[in-house]
């Protein structure tokens, strides 16, 4: 009998422990196990590589816990940006306490956000998030230099969109966790995404269509959190 | 004692009073239907457009501050230009395509010769960017914007904060945009019964109810879509319209439906400004030799000339002449 009222003592705290009120998400990402540097060389197969621009949205942030909602966000938008250390880390305020297992969110901007005009703050078009010679929010940009690539200056960019005429890219990315922790780290696994394009074909794609799709798709993969120890 | 209906009355007329101020920012007849454009979005304001319409008259908008969005829209030519057939930009550079004529823009649910455009706040972001045009950023715009004394204050009455973002920018010029209301043609005046045809106009109208009006679509004079115009492609310019921007083949060579409203002030016509008169651009579609068969109209010389007619009869001189477009000297800006 002891024994049982110690599990439920032994429960009930550790369930009080783990819910928050108060939830921190924070983005990495980790090359070669260490943090990016942006304009810093890094090698990926022998080739030098160097990032000098990723930023991207994330938008409906939502917590759940068996997989029923417990947190979520609407139209909120974040617009995480390497150079902007500041941006790499949001919090999620409840009023109630919440225990979660999985969190989602939008890698990018929704279709019904993009069809109703320009917005101000994360979504300002001054971000340098919009494209300008048609019409919609960049959800994913990525640009750098590989030594593999041919091209002048041996440069790539990914401006990743659309969400006409059927080239909507903007991915779910659904992320479990095991600790139900104050803090969220979320590693973005570079490395692997760059593995999975084939740089010589294809260095620079900025419009919606196919590619777009793919990306974005390969990109929502490479999402991952990391363990607290 | 009884207030009730004292302050029923009082509310009508609050209520009226509120309806006529903003009938007056926009007064569009009711046989245009309800616009497209979604104004709780953007709700317009006096000092919001006066805004707008010192933004969309200011060259500052272009890297060099020669070229404002008034350059290749001008009032008096229904917000086109005249002299050039492709738009003219900063360093003299020449874009690919003819400056479309600006009105009726609540109703528009698309942008640009190849529909590119999905939302008016967003289409002049185009213009601000090209390098052939504007060759400039939203970005520099704002920068530039906030250090104007002037913009500072135009900004603090149109939004209440003279804090200056890309959004408000941008709002700011739709809100001028939508004012460019084109609805007292005599076309309208017609609709109206305030005035009626002559036969020779009666019968231009027949002619078009008859062969233009399935694609220049009444009462705004387009029906919004892509189509062929049948003309062979500019070698040079290689555009393919509407191609471009959904990459599926059965759109190549389609270009948006422009309004025939002011056509008679808003040439050249076609995408490339090709056609410097009226009279070509209806033989170009009367030439058997030239089209396709489904484009393909048939005329007698008389019946061109009564169709011509019919379009001068869609010039609207109080809205190409109206002095509340025109260049906002009050502020002196720069």
């Amino acid at each position: 009998m002891k024994r049982i009222i110690f599990y439920i003592l032994f429960l009930t705290a550790n369930l009080n422990l783990n819910a928050q009120n108060e939830v921190l998400i924070s983005f990495n990402s980790l090359i070669n196990n260490d943090s990016l540097v942006l304009d810093k060389y890094f090698l990926l197969d022998d080739q030098k590589v160097q990032i000098s621009k990723l930023k991207f949205y994330i938008s409906n942030v939502a917590f759940f816990l068996k997989e029923k909602s417990v947190y979520s966000e609407k139209n909120r938008f974040h617009l995480i940006d390497f150079e902007k250390k500041k941006s790499l880390e949001i919090v999620f305020k409840s009023k109630r306490k919440f225990t979660f297992d999985k969190v989602s969110f939008v890698l990018g901007i929704d279709s019904n956000t993009n069809h109703s005009g320009v917005k101000g703050g994360a979504l300002d078009p001054t971000k340098g998030m919009y494209w300008a010679w048609q019409s919609g929010y960049i959800n994913f940009k990525i640009e750098g230099q590989s030594e593999s690539l041919n091209n002048n200056k041996h440069e790539f960019a990914f401006h990743l969109g659309g969400f006409l005429n059927g080239n909507n890219c903007a991915e779910k990315v659904q992320l479990f966790i095991e600790d139900n922790d104050k803090t969220i780290n979320i590693n973005l696994n570079l490395s692997e995404f760059l593995k999975s394009i084939n740089l010589k074909k294809d260095y620079k794609i900025m419009s919606p269509g196919e590619e777009a799709i793919y990306l974005s798709k390969e990109l929502s993969k490479r999402f991952t959190i990391i363990e607290n120890e | 004692m009884n207030n009730k209906p004292l302050f029923f009355i009082v509310l009508c007329i609050v209520l009226f009073s509120f309806k006529r101020s903003k009938d007056k920012l926009i007064n569009a007849p009711k046989y245009f239907g309800s616009p497209v454009y979604n104004f709780k979005e953007n709700p317009l304001s006096k000092e919001k457009i006066l805004l707008g319409r010192a933004l969309f008259h200011d060259p500052l908008l272009s890297d060099d501050k020669t070229i404002s969005c008034t350059s290749c829209h001008s009032q008096y030519n229904a917000f086109t230009h005249t002299d050039h057939n492709l738009s003219h930009g900063i360093h003299d550079s020449i874009g690919k395509r003819n400056s479309p004529a600006l009105m009726n823009l609540a109703w528009q649910n698309s942008f640009m010769w190849d529909g590119s455009i999905h939302y008016l706040d967003v289409q002049s972001l185009g213009p601000i960017s090209s390098k052939s045009e504007m060759g400039s950023s939203i970005d520099t715009v704002v920068q530039r914007l906030s250090k104007s004394h002037i913009y500072r204050s135009l900004f603090k009455k149109a939004y209440g904060s003279n804090e200056v973002t890309g959004e408000k920018t941008l709002k700011a010029i739709t809100a001028f945009m939508l004012t460019f209301v084109s609805a007292n043609s005599k076309y309208d005046k017609v609709k109206r019964n305030e005035t009626s045809y002559t036969k020779q106009e009666e019968n231009g109208y027949f002619i078009f109810q008859k062969n233009c009006n399935s694609c220049h679509a009444e009462p705004l004079f387009t029906n919004h879509g892509f189509e062929t115009n049948g003309l062979p492609i500019d070698s040079n310019l290689k555009d393919l319209g509407r191609m471009t921007v959904t990459k599926n083949t059965i759109d190549s060579l389609k270009f948006k439906t422009p309004t025939l409203r002011n056509i008679e002030f808003s040439y050249p016509y076609m995408h490339d400004g090709r056609f410097d008169k009226l009279s070509e651009v209806i033989n170009h579609y009367t030439s058997e030799s030239k089209l396709n068969k489904s484009l393909n109209i048939v005329l007698t010389e008389k019946e061109s000339v009564d169709l011509l007619s019919f379009l001068l009869c869609l010039s609207d001189k109080e809205f190409l002449f109206n002095k509340k477009f025109d260049y906002p000297r009050e502020l002196l800006l720069n």
